[in-house]
């Protein structure tokens, strides 16, 4: 049975998808969920693929974003790992035991109808656009969870963006007294400080 | 009070150890979220440090974004 309120983050990693990457954290953490993703261990040993799985079968809820799969590189070839991830998480839903066909997600691209070129198979999926806007995803995320979750605490996803444009401008200030930039953080600084920036009066 | 810190959640329940179906609630915000502890832990510094971080933000000037009323 998967975890009610583990919600795991399939995403690009990289510096310039990182303020998307913080806005899916800090909503997921502020709606009173537990943002999950490859990023919370750093250990070479284990094999990323079964972190992965592992991660996936005891998660609930999905955020999904494939709007990094495009051409790169020469020659050019897509990036292929969050449609692939995608795939074992609806797979996990279709195929699973033990409460995992209870799995629900979202997906998130640039543009709503884009997916149609790529991965067309997905088409009656409700495929969110964010247009590379925090604030866009935030609502639509927000909304989201509040809906599957039938947990009507979620707060109001406007006013959470804004929200997360204070702590992000407050998390530099933070940082200082350990010389670190905010690009230097892990995935676990990152939720840790959130929490805590919650949750101190 | 600025805008800016009306924006911060006020936190208005620190619950050591308190649990909502399996997991460990770090605090209650005010308008009645329960912040669940997070799964992955932190590499660069402890909470407690994290803590004493955000503590001295509104004594430090610094911290405009972030003061509580």
């Amino acid at each position: 049975m998967p975890d009610s309120r583990d919600v795991f983050v399939n995403c690009p990693f990289d510096d310039a998808y990182r303020p998307l990457f913080h806005a899916i954290v800090f909503t997921i953490v502020r709606s009173g969920f537990v943002p999950r993703c490859a990023l919370e261990t750093d250990d070479g040993a284990e094999n990323r693929f079964n972190k992965i799985c592992d991660i996936i079968g005891q998660c609930r809820f999905g955020v999904h974003d494939i709007s990094r799969t495009e051409c790169d590189g020469s020659p050019p070839l897509p990036r292929f790992n969050m449609p692939l991830e995608l795939g074992l998480y609806l797979g996990a839903k279709k195929f699973g035991a033990d409460g995992q066909n209870r799995k629900s997600c979202i997906i998130f691209d640039r543009e709503q109808y884009r997916y149609q070129r790529y991965i067309s198979d997905i088409a009656g999926q409700d495929i969110h656009a964010h247009s590379g806007n925090t604030a866009v995803l935030i609502e639509h995320l927000a909304a989201w969870l509040r809906h599957r979750s039938r947990d009507r605490k979620v707060p109001g996803g406007r006013v959470m963006a804004q929200e997360f444009e204070v702590f992000q401008a407050t998390l530099p200030v933070l940082l200082q007294g350990h010389q670190l930039d905010p690009a230097e953080i892990t995935f676990g600084d990152y939720t840790a400080i959130l929490v805590q920036y919650l949750t101190q009066g | 009070m600025s805008k800016a810190s009306s924006l911060r959640p006020k936190s208005a329940v620190q619950t050591p150890q308190r649990r909502k179906a399996g997991y460990k609630v770090a605090g209650t915000t005010a308008d009645g979220v329960d912040i669940l502890q997070p799964k992955a832990k932190p590499s660069h510094f402890t909470v407690r440090e994290i803590r004493t971080a955000l503590r001295k933000l509104p004594r430090t000037g610094l911290a405009g974004h972030v003061l509580a009323e």
